[in-house]
C-alpha cells in the first residue's frame, strides 16, 4: 500500500480549469473520498492519479516517486468505473485474470488470486459468465474483484455506487467499507453523495469548480464546515439558509431575519463577533436542529406546516415562516397535518453562520464548544 | 363501446394490408429484373425479344449455360476465378487496412485538428465520381506494370472501398465505452494488445459489416475493372458485358451469366443479412 500526495495540481482542458491547484494527500492505508457536485473535477483528478490525464501543472507522488508522466500501466494502481467497463467478450473468470495473464503470472498464482477474490465477493459461482448474463451487484462485484486480484498500491473508486438501486447501495456501501478495512488498502473514492462520504471515509475533500474547499473527517465536515458551500453539501435534507444581521443587547447577541429573531449563547461574546456587526450574514440552521416542543418565548419561530413527508423513521416538515421556507426533521412520525400552525425550537448550540459576501463560516457548533470550553 | 371495437379492428386490417401492397410493390421492383434476367437465360433465342414479350417460355432450355462452360471460346470459369480471388483479397485488404486506419484515426491527438482532416478527406474520397479515377489508375498501373493482372484490380478496389470501411468502423470504434481500453490501460496492456485483445473482439460485428458491403461491391464493380483488366485479370461482369458486341446481343449466355453472377450474392446476403442489419443499427440502442 502506499501514499498519495498532490502538491499543486492543475488539470486545464484548453481554457476550461477541472482541477485548479489541488494540495491533497492520501495517507497509507487511509479511505479518501472526494467529495462534490459533477464538474467539480474528482474525476479529473482520479483521472490523473490513474494516468489517464496528463496534469496540467503540479505533481503527483506516489510514495515518494513523481508519477506525473508515468504510463498508467506502471503505477500498479487499480480503477473502479462508474460503468464498471467489464471486458464484455470474456467471462467473469477471463475479467479477474486479464491483468494477471498480461504479467505473465504463473498459473497457480492466477487460480489461486483469482479464485480467492471471487470467494471473499460471493462470486465464486459466477466465474464462466459473461457481464451481460449478471446483475448491477454482481457486476460491481466483479469490476472490484478484478481491482483486488491485482494487489494494487491504491484502489481508485470513481462513483462505483452510481448505477445501483437504493437499497444495493446501500447494501453494497458497508460491504464495500468491511471490504477496504480487511485489505487495509488505501482508496481514493470519488462521488457526488455525501451520505456515502460520510459512512465510509476516514477523510473527505471536497471540491467546488476545480477548488478544494475542505479536507478532513466527516464529523469535522459536518461540525466544522469552512463555508456555507460546504455546509449545505453534506447533511441530508440540505441545510436552511436564512440571510439576517447581528443586534446586540447589553451582553446577549441576537440573530435578526425577516421572520423571527433568535438569541445567540452566551459564550458568543460579543467581541469575537465584532467585526460582523452591521454586516450581511446567512444563518445555517440543520434540520435536524430544528424540534417541534418548543415552548414560547422570543426565540421560537412561528409558522404554517405547508408539507408534510412521512418517511416512517422520520417525518419532513416544509415550514412557512413567512418569507422563506426552513426544512425539519422530526423523529418518528410526528402527527402534523398540513396548513397546521407550528411553534419550533431552534438547537442554539448547534447555528452556523456564513458570510454573506465571501460565504466563509464565522460560527459553527465547533467554534462554540471550543469558545464554551474557553469560557 | 361494441363500434368502437370494430372500427379499431377495421383499422388494423386496412393497415395490414396498406403494409403488404407496399411491400409487394416494393418487392416487385427488386425482384422483377432478376426474374426477367432469369427467364430470358432459359428461353430459345426467338423468344428473347418478342413482342409482345413472352414471359412463360414455350420451350425451357439450358443450353446458354451449358455453353458458358462447355465451349472452349467461352472465359466465365477464369472470370469466375479472378472474381472470387479480387473480391476475397480486395475485402480482406481493406478491412484489415481500414479497421487499423479508423483505430488510429480515432485514438491519436495530433495538433491543428490533422485528424479530423485526414477523416473529413478520407470520407471525401467515398463522395469522388469514380469515373475520374479510372484514368489516375489506368496510368498508375501501367506505369507499375500491372495492367491486366488480379494484383491492379484488388489495389484499385481496395481504394474504393477504403472511405466505406475507415467511416463504418470509426463509428464502430466511437460506439466503443472509452473506460474498458483505459481499463485495459491500467491492466498492463500496450497499445497493441488493448487493440488486439479487448477492441478487435469488440468491432467484430463492425468489420463483418464492412466486409460484406466491401465483398458486394467488389463483385459487382465493372468501370474500373474493366479499364484495368483487358484478358486475363477480367471479372464477371466484364464478361457479361462482353456479349454485347458489334455483331449483335447475345441475351442468352448474357442472361445466364448475369444469373450466375448474381446468384451467389443472393445466398451471401441471405446468409449474412442477420450482420448486416445488426451491424448498421449497432449502438442504436444501448444494452
Amino acid at each position: 500500500m502506499a501514499t498519495v500526495r498532490m502538491v499543486n495540481l492543475s488539470k486545464y482542458f484548453g481554457k476550461v480549469g477541472a482541477v485548479k491547484g489541488l494540495n491533497l494527500v492520501a495517507e497509507d492505508k487511509q479511505f479518501l473520498t472526494l467529495l462534490g457536485p459533477s464538474g467539480c473535477g474528482k474525476s479529473t483528478t482520479l483521472n490523473m492519479i490513474a494516468g489517464l490525464e496528463l496534469p496540467t501543472d503540479g505533481e503527483i507522488y506516489l510514495d515518494d516517486a513523481l508519477i506525473n508522466k508515468m504510463p498508467p500501466a506502471y503505477r500498479n494502481v487499480a480503477m473502479v468505473f462508474q460503468t464498471y467497463a467489464l471486458y464484455p467478450h470474456m467471462n467473469v473468470w477471463n475479467n479477474m485474470a486479464f491483468a494477471l495473464r498480461i504479467h505473465k503470472e504463473p498459473k497457480e498464482v492466477i487460480d489461486r488470486k483469482v479464485n480467492g477474490a471471487a470467494t471473499m465477493l460471493g462470486i465464486a459461482n459466477l466465474l464462466d459468465r459473461r457481464p451481460r448474463e449478471l446483475s448491477g451487484g454482481q457486476r460491481q462485484r466483479v469490476a472490484l474483484g478484478r481491482a483486488i486480484v491485482r494487489d494494487p498500491k491504491v484502489f481508485l473508486l470513481d462513483e462505483p455506487l452510481s448505477n445501483l438501486d437504493a437499497a444495493l447501495r446501500l447494501q453494497m456501501r458497508a460491504e464495500l467499507k468491511l471490504l477496504f478495512d480487511r485489505l487495509q488498502a488505501t482508496v481514493i473514492y470519488v462521488t457526488h453523495d455525501q451520505a456515502e462520504a460520510m459512512t465510509m471515509s476516514d477523510k473527505v475533500a471536497i471540491l467546488k469548480d476545480g477548488v478544494l474547499q475542505q479536507v478532513g473527517s466527516p464529523l469535522e465536515i459536518y461540525y466544522r464546515p469552512v463555508n456555507r458551500f460546504v455546509a449545505g453539501f453534506v447533511g441530508s435534507p440540505k441545510m436552511n439558509s436564512v440571510t439576517c444581521t447581528l443586534r446586540a443587547e447589553g451582553e446577549a447577541i441576537f440573530v435578526r431575519t425577516a421572520d423571527f429573531e433568535l438569541s445567540l449563547p452566551e459564550k458568543t461574546s460579543a467581541s469575537r463577533l465584532a467585526s460582523q456587526f452591521g454586516r450581511e450574514l446567512v444563518l445555517g440552521i440543520r434540520p435536524e436542529d430544528l424540534h417541534l416542543d418548543a415552548i414560547e418565548n422570543a426565540s421560537t419561530i412561528r409558522g404554517k406546516a405547508a408539507v408534510v413527508e412521512h418517511l416512517g423513521s422520520d417525518t419532513i416538515i416544509l415550514l412557512d415562516t413567512g418569507s422563506q421556507m426552513l426544512t425539519l426533521v422530526a423523529q418518528g412520525s410526528a402527527t402534523v397535518r398540513p396548513g397546521e400552525n407550528l411553534s419550533v425550537r431552534v438547537d442554539k448550540d448547534r447555528i452556523y453562520l456564513f458570510e454573506e459576501d465571501s460565504e466563509k463560516a464565522v460560527l459553527t457548533p465547533e467554534l462554540l464548544s471550543v469558545w464554551g470550553g474557553a469560557a | 363501446m361494441q363500434s368502437v371495437y370494430i372500427r379499431a379492428q377495421i383499422g388494423e386490417w386496412l393497415f395490414t394490408f396498406f403494409r403488404a401492397v407496399v411491400i409487394v410493390l416494393s418487392l416487385l421492383f427488386v425482384i422483377l429484373p432478376l426474374i426477367w434476367l432469369f427467364i430470358n437465360s432459359i428461353k430459345i433465342p426467338l423468344e428473347w425479344l418478342s413482342i409482345p414479350p413472352v414471359i412463360v417460355p414455350s420451350k425451357i432450355t439450358f443450353e446458354n449455360y451449358v455453353q458458358l462452360f462447355a465451349d472452349p471460346n467461352s472465359d466465365a470459369l477464369l472470370c469466375l476465378k479472378n472474381s472470387v480471388i479480387i473480391t476475397l483479397a480486395a475485402t480482406a485488404l481493406s478491412v484489415f487496412i481500414g479497421s487499423l486506419a479508423a483505430y488510429s484515426l480515432t485514438h491519436l491527438k495530433l495538433p491543428f485538428k490533422i485528424v479530423p482532416f485526414i477523416a473529413g478527406m478520407v470520407l471525401l474520397l467515398g463522395f469522388y465520381p469514380k469515373i475520374t479515377s479510372v484514368i489516375p489508375y489506368f496510368v498508375v498501373m501501367k506505369n507499375l506494370g500491372l495492367m491486366d493482372t488480379q494484383m491492379a484490380i484488388i489495389i484499385a478496389f481496395v481504394g474504393l472501398n477504403l472511405p466505406t470501411t475507415v467511416w463504418l468502423m470509426i463509428t464502430f470504434y466511437e460506439e466503443l465505452p472509452k473506460e474498458i481500453e483505459q481499463s485495459a490501460m491500467l491492466d498492463g496492456c500496450g497499445p497493441w494488445g488493448r487493440f488486439y485483445k479487448i477492441v478487435l473482439p469488440l468491432a467484430l460485428p463492425g468489420m463483418v459489416v464492412a466486409a460484406i458491403l466491401s465483398a458486394l461491391l467488389c463483385w459487382i464493380e465493372f468501370m474500373i475493372a474493366s479499364s484495368l483488366a483487358i484478358v486475363n485479370a477480367k471479372t464477371l461482369p466484364i464478361a457479361v458485358s462482353a456479349y454485347l458486341q458489334d455483331k449483335g446481343m447475345h441475351w442468352g449466355p448474357m442472361s445466364a451469366l448475369g444469373t450466375l453472377t448474381v446468384v451467389p450474392v443472393i445466398i451471401f446476403c441471405v446468409f449474412v443479412q442477420k450482420y448486416l442489419v445488426r451491424g448498421l443499427t449497432f449502438g442504436a440502442i444501448k444494452e
